[in-house]
């Protein structure tokens, strides 16, 4: 049994603490590749990357700071007032937690409280003076514990299932923002397509902060290039961050959560599948072709999965 | 730097204060048997590994999360811990069994109180209490007349706060018949010494704790709507922001039932549900901890965001049960509480195990007279109003207010009691910012529970400590703390049945126990 509310709480937390996750991994990855950047590259490139990314450009923009490593690494990690810093996004996956407690283990609890009150004494100048690394590999470490913890103690039927369609849904689409943010990059550096090493440089930072750098080279045993990102990212069935993955895991997820109900065509369970299966079936060209506007329809299909979601599960 | 000293000199240097009684050192300055263990055992500590342990103990209640919230209109509030004293208080089986007895006592008593007064109204009738205490009574619930709850009990749980005198004799300071909060610590507290101090716990035959959210499930269960083949219990919690949620959160984890916000639940056709990801689900007891006002809007404040709309009316119709039931207020506030010896009298024709503060009532003329003659050593209340407005206490007076004071008294006879001044009870306790054991006063939160046929008493309780020197108020939000109660096993060679014979004993609730943990186990899924 599952009450409506504590549903949309746990969906929250798997969003959360992905996003966090994410978040961190991408920071602290375009923020340590840009020293190695080849000269011809803007900084200012990276840094509106970064806001991209984190979908905080206007906000960002409208609290008039400057431009600069240090104001846009404060605004995204620890900055109170703006409401979507790393920070507040642990007090908001913490209160969530809180108001499931009696449906999660109690180590799934402690860890996220745990995570909560070390990341209170990270400040502002140690920040400035250390760089990221640190806030970001803290953030990075704490939601692998948390989604440890959620795997080894929670059972697996809906408080399990609930926060995983909340990472997967969450993974998904922060990938497809990371691709169009890179394209974006990519089309502000006119000669990127000219030169091979700015042009691997992008490739080589995009899968870096999606953790999967190392992989990518273990599996194609070659340099990143466009094609090769694209099948990594979206097709690849055994790399956790692509797309068809989260979305055949999705829907496993949405399968415990239907308890067996049968699926209608508009139900979230149908939509999700027939997203997967037509995905399942294009090819990497297919997907160049339609360039960014492949991305942009995914894009509102997740959307619409999310809405869906929370029309069919979540309303109390 | 200074050598900090072992535990065993600060003991030596103990300000005892022989104005109250010590529960740890006698009146020569000796430690009592029971304290032996923890004495030796903290004797042996140095200082630098003590303060390591109580660092340890708020780490633990820290990433547990029991934690006072003082929130502002952001998510990261204020939090602070509820300060844990390692050092426990001991209560021994003889004391305990007493003490045991006599709350059950009340508790009967006050549940067949309740019953009567919003029934036949007989102990008014038969003037033992003023009618006019009743209902005048801003707790008297109307919504309640004439209605019998399943079981016939209307406070199933409940929360006694005990003193300790001078004279060594435990006395009843107040009833908490409402939503009495604390026992998330007695539990944690507990939890904590068998972490920190595993060696001297494990030798110190304490009795368990352990068993009251299995006791307190069993009740909710007993009370059920006749029908009901596997009743679905939940807890009902204003939500996150509430200070006592961690509470809230904790118990309904431990009896493994859902926690739910009013916006969770509403009612259809007289009946409750809960909106589930799967549909409605009929709910059949709900243990609340939503003051009565917030309850109902249909029936209380129309005003209130917090209630589900005609939850009494579906309550009335015995479609669901309320734990506690509205209007139990009126049995606990300070007027009534002056009765109760009279009211266990009069439903139970015994008398009272467990001893009231002693009231003088000016309305009696023996009584008045003492109050005259003594006012600079009494606390003196209104009997019609609580909250502690119109209470004049004597010790603080001029003498001119205490003249002035005899009048007003003397102007209404009826509306005043007056009670002495208690000493509270004080014990050893750390006082980290000193790095020294004092003396602080202490009171003790029972938690007792009735169900249908069905008694339990927690072994232990929240001993509450004044941390600040000299103050009386042992409260959270007056700089209070919390200490482990230990209530000794009884030795086998004198063992007696824990609880009164005419009632369901400790074990037979165990027995019922065991039976539906495999139904909860089924529920849960």
């Amino acid at each position: 049994m599952m009450l409506s509310r504590t549903a949309n709480s746990l969906f929250w937390i798997g969003r959360y603490s992905e996003r966090i996750g994410h978040l961190a991994r991408y920071i602290s990855a375009q923020y340590l590749s840009s020293s190695d950047m080849p000269t011809s590259l803007d900084k200012k490139v990276v840094l509106e990357s970064l806001l991209f990314t984190a979908q905080a450009s206007e906000a960002f923009q409208n609290q008039g700071a400057p431009l600069t490593d240090n104001e846009v690494i404060s605004f995204l990690t620890l900055n109170e007032q703006y409401p979507y810093s790393i920070k507040n996004y642990i007090g908001m996956m913490r209160e969530n937690t809180r108001g499931v407690r009696n449906n999660i283990s109690t180590e799934v609890w402690e860890a996220t409280n745990r995570f909560y009150h070390t990341t209170q004494v990270f400040s502002f100048e140690e920040l400035a003076k250390k760089g990221p690394y640190d806030f970001c590999k803290h953030c990075m470490d704490y939601t692998s514990i948390i989604k440890g913890v959620v795997d080894n103690t929670l059972l697996r039927n809906y408080a399990w299932s609930l926060i995983y369609t909340g990472i997967h849904l969450e993974r998904a689409m922060q990938i497809v923002q990371i691709l169009l943010a890179k394209l974006e990059d990519i089309r502000k550096t006119p000669d990127s397509q000219a030169d091979p090493a700015i042009n691997s440089y992008h490739w080589a930072t995009l899968l870096r902060s999606a953790g999967g750098l190392d992989m990518s080279r273990h599996y194609y045993g070659t340099n990143p290039t466009r094609e090769l990102v694209t099948d990594f990212f979206i097709l690849n069935r055994k790399f956790p961050k692509s797309i068809l993955y989260n979305l055949e895991k999705l829907r496993f997820h949405l399968k415990i959560i239907s308890n067996g109900q049968p699926m209608t065509p508009d139900s979230v369970e149908f939509k999700v599948g027939k997203l997967a299966a037509h995905i399942q079936f294009l090819t990497v060209d297919e997907i160049l072709e339609q360039g960014e506007k492949f991305l942009q329809d995914l894009e509102k299909e997740l959307d619409t999965a999310g809405a869906d979601l929370e029309r069919q599960y979540f309303i109390f | 730097m200074d050598k900090l000293p072992d535990l065993a000199s600060l003991f030596k240097t103990y300000p005892q204060d022989k104005n109250f009684l010590d529960e740890v050192f006698d009146d020569e300055g000796n430690i009592r048997a029971q304290y032996l263990g923890v004495f030796e055992h903290f004797s042996g500590l140095p200082l630098p590994d003590f303060r390591d342990l109580y660092e340890y103990a708020k780490k633990s209640s820290f990433d547990q999360g029991i934690t006072f919230n003082v929130y502002s209109d952001k998510s990261q509030g204020v939090e602070r811990i509820f300060p844990f004293d390692l050092f426990p208080r001991i209560i021994m089986a003889e004391e305990w069994s007493k003490m045991q007895r006599g709350l059950i006592q009340r508790n009967r008593a006050l549940n067949l109180f309740l019953k009567d007064i919003y029934n036949e109204k007989k102990i008014l009738k038969d003037k033992v209490v003023p009618k006019e205490l009743i209902f005048s009574s801003k707790n008297y619930c109307k919504a309640m007349m004439d209605f019998v709850p399943y079981g016939e009990v209307y406070v199933h749980i409940s929360g006694t706060d005990v003193i300790r005198h001078k004279d060594g004799e435990f006395y009843v300071l107040e009833d908490n018949l409402r939503c009495p909060s604390g026992v998330s610590y007695v539990l944690s507290d507990r939890m904590a010494t068998k972490r920190i101090l595993p060696t001297l716990f494990f030798k110190s035959q304490v009795q368990p704790v352990v068993d009251y959210p299995e006791a307190l499930l069993n009740v909710l269960k007993s009370v059920a709507p006749p029908g009901a083949d596997q009743p679905l219990c939940v807890l009902l919690t204003p939500g996150v922001y509430n200070s006592a949620y961690y509470e809230h959160s904790f118990l309904a984890l431990q009896m493994g039932i859902q926690l739910v916000e009013p916006r969770d639940l509403y009612v259809d056709n007289n009946f409750l549900y809960m909106k589930t990801i799967h549909g409605p689900q009929k709910v059949d007891v709900v243990y609340r901890r939503i003051d009565d006002e917030y309850l109902d809007p249909l029936v209380f404040r129309p005003e209130s965001m917090l209630g589900v709309p005609g939850i009494m009316h579906a309550f009335r119709e015995g479609n669901v049960s309320l734990a506690n039931a509205p209007g139990t207020g009126v049995a606990d506030d300070k007027a009534v509480y002056t009765y109760v010896p009279d009211i266990i009298r009069y439903y139970l024709s015994e008398e009272p195990l467990l001893k009231n503060v002693h009231t003088y009532r000016c309305e009696k003329d023996d009584d008045f007279q003492y109050v005259l003659e003594n006012l600079n050593q009494l606390v003196v209340k209104p009997v019609d109003e609580s909250g502690g407005y119109g209470i004049f206490i004597g010790s603080k007076a001029t003498r001119q207010e205490i003249e002035d004071f005899k009048e007003v008294v003397k102007s209404n006879r009826r509306k005043y009691i007056a009670q002495p001044t208690m000493a509270l009870s004080v014990h050893t306790t750390f006082i980290e910012e000193e790095n020294k054991f004092e003396p602080r006063h202490i009171d003790l939160r029972t938690f007792a529970l009735t169900g249908h046929e069905m008694e339990y008493v927690c072994q232990g309780g929240l001993t509450r400590v004044a941390l600040r020197r000299g103050n009386l108020v042992v409260n959270s939000s007056q700089g209070g703390g919390s200490k482990d109660t230990w209530v000794l096993q009884e030795s086998p060679n004198h063992a007696e049945p824990p609880l009164d014979t005419s009632g369901h004993t400790a074990s037979q609730i165990q027995e019922q126990s065991s039976d539906q943990s495999t139904q909860r186990q089924s529920q849960g899924s």
